[in-house]
């Protein structure tokens, strides 16, 4: 009995040891984040766009981190930006991240010329410095939240595909797809089950790394004023508002951007315990 | 010929479709744009005559194929159209803004080497132990942090409450201008430095544990001539070429410092640009930055092959 249970027990104290420390403090740092914004509704003491007192209160009991330039208080529009910049930085990654591997997968999977135009094709996207097409996409499409989105995944799409393509290059050539092949698995099926599979772990590391970017990017389109619009709370466009004021009230402009780099933080924690524990 | 012309030849050529796909997308950029861009153009009180005149000057009443070949020829003619706000010519926006934000540029990555060489050797050389770790810790907290909010907080932390620095605008006189790009600068080589220290600091473990050390260490070369004429030119070859790299990411840095700090260089003139709805000078600005891109990717891969005459030429 005990030699059936011990290698259970060893397998299940290897699975604990390996979890690296900056993995689970960065997934319980998410996780007070995705709670925070969930809960933002009954956590934040006031409605972030009500005008609650007057303009630019400073720091009090009744307002924990003052007012804005317009009296809304300032903890509740942080607290409520959550729910903004944490699902639409996801979104711009997780959407890259699938429309790349669509394309790495055809590319590699097909070859010759379709693998040739789409190569092509990511070139010409990297012939423009991302963030500067970036912003030519959004201004062009208009600004806002939906035109950040669409830019994103143009831009971004690029680094994925190539990854994808790589590692489907590469697992394609290893033995136990050959032996799928061999016993009759079709082309699809064999990309779903076999090849994506061993392909995603890069993927996912190179995802946390780029949600941290993609944190900073809206943040910073939003405080140029063509990412997320008035009077959406966003921290970017916080910190564009208190910026007029920074000989009087500084802190309007740096809460908010504690609190994404907070966020980016989070995400740099996790995408290095990730690599920790899946890399290579 | 040899080998090598034959490559670099061959390179350049292949600028050519490239770029006519470059000049596509940036074309098509007032395409893709929801509803008549000649009205946004014109502006919401505009009347009809007027925004029928910006829609003849644009050239928007002629069929697609003929305005993007008109834009080609305009563009290899250094024509980049003219600013439908100030009416200056997009090139002359471009030319002048040229000087400032070169400089940031070469300011910002020349501070960015000087903070990431040290510091990346320290943390070579005491690997695993805390200074390393510390080391590492800055670098990724700093790719965190966004050009806009350091500029801010130096704004706020610096610029303030000592007055050395002005907190907006650049300045007639070369003194004000000195002290106007201090802080832009040090905001570019803060961001900058972390992506160049992580490739220095395993470029200064490879030569450390290298056999030529190994003999200079044996033949009594030690302390600061060993690392100075040893460890550190052997380490710049490869930064050089992480910052050329980075590029693409400097160019979005002058966008960002510009704006933050009001200064009137290529990067503020696009987001104006982008905010008064003055479509040629967006294109005009796009096109050049990726101008600038490619041509930096040219010639890293052809110096490389001069650097290293190993390298295949493909």
């Amino acid at each position: 009995m005990t030699a059936a249970i011990a290698p259970l027990q060893e397998f299940e104290e290897n699975f604990r040891r390996r979890l690296p420390n900056k993995l689970i403090a960065g997934l319980v740092m998410l996780a007070c984040f995705v709670l925070a914004a969930a809960l933002a509704s009954v956590i934040a003491p006031y409605d972030p766009n009500k005008l609650v007192a007057y303009p630019l209160e400073e720091p009090s009991s009744t307002h924990l981190l003052g007012t804005d330039p317009l009296g809304r208080d300032v903890l509740s529009r942080i607290i409520h930006a959550a729910r903004v910049d944490l699902p639409l930085a996801v979104t711009v990654v997780a959407l890259s991240a699938a429309v790349g591997a669509v394309v790495g997968g055809i590319a590699a999977y097909r070859g010759g010329f379709v693998d040739s135009l789409l190569n092509g094709l990511g070139s010409l996207v990297q012939a423009f410095p991302v963030y500067v097409l970036l912003i030519a996409v959004v201004f062009a499409l208009g600004p806002g939240a939906r035109s950040l989105v669409i830019g994103y995944v143009v831009i971004n799409w690029v680094i994925y595909a190539r990854i994808v393509r790589g590692e489907v290059l590469r697992v394609r050539g290893l033995d136990y797809v050959h032996a799928a092949r061999g016993t009759g698995t079709s082309g699809v099926r064999l990309l779903c089950l076999h090849i994506f599979p061993n392909a995603f772990r890069q993927v996912l590391i190179y995802m946390s790394s780029d949600v941290v970017l993609a944190i900073g990017t809206i943040a910073t389109f939003s405080f140029f004023g063509i990412g997320v619009q008035a009077p959406t709370a966003e921290w970017g466009a916080m910190v564009a508002s208190g910026r007029l004021y920074l000989t009087t009230d500084p802190l309007q402009a740096i809460f908010p951007g504690l609190t994404m780099i907070a966020l980016g933080l989070t995400f740099a924690l996790i995408g290095d315990g990730l690599d920790d524990h899946l890399g290579v | 010929m040899s080998d090598r012309s034959r490559y670099i030849l061959r390179r350049v050529a292949g600028l050519v479709p490239l770029l006519l796909a470059v000049l596509f997308v940036v074309f098509s950029l007032l395409q893709i744009t929801p509803g008549d861009p000649a009205r946004a153009m014109a502006g919401h009180r505009s009347t009809l005559e007027e925004v029928a005149e910006v829609r003849t000057e644009l050239g928007l009443d002629r069929p697609f194929f003929v305005q993007y070949v008109s834009y080609v020829v305009d563009a290899a003619q250094g024509d980049l159209g003219t600013s439908v706000r100030s009416r200056t010519p997009v090139t002359e926006i471009i030319t002048s803004g040229i000087p400032l934000s070169l400089t940031l540029i070469m300011l910002g990555s020349g501070l960015a080497m000087l903070i990431a060489t040290p510091l990346a050797w320290w943390s070579a050389t005491r690997r695993d132990r805390f200074a390393d770790h510390a080391i590492r810790a800055y670098s990724t907290v700093t790719l965190a942090v966004p050009m806009f909010w350091t500029g801010i907080v130096l704004l706020t932390a610096v610029a303030l409450p000592t007055g050395w620095f002005p907190v907006t605008g650049y300045g007639g006189t070369l003194a004000e201008r000195a002290r106007a790009l201090v802080l832009p600068s040090v905001t570019i080589a803060i961001a900058q430095a972390p992506l160049v220290l992580r490739g220095l600091r395993a470029e200064f473990l490879r030569i450390q544990e290298s056999d030529y050390i190994a003999v200079a260490t044996a033949s009594g070369v030690t302390g600061l001539r060993r690392l100075l004429r040893h460890e550190v030119p052997n380490a710049l070859v490869p930064a050089v070429s992480l910052m050329a790299v980075s590029v693409p990411y400097m160019l979005f840095g002058i966008v960002v410092v510009e704006t933050t700090f009001g200064l009137p260089g290529i990067g503020q003139a696009v987001t104006m640009a982008v905010n008064t709805k003055d479509f040629p000078v967006v294109q005009g600005v796009t096109l050049i930055f990726a101008l600038v891109t490619v041509t930096t990717y040219l010639i890293a891969d052809i110096v490389y092959t001069l650097i290293d005459p190993r390298i295949e030429l493909r």
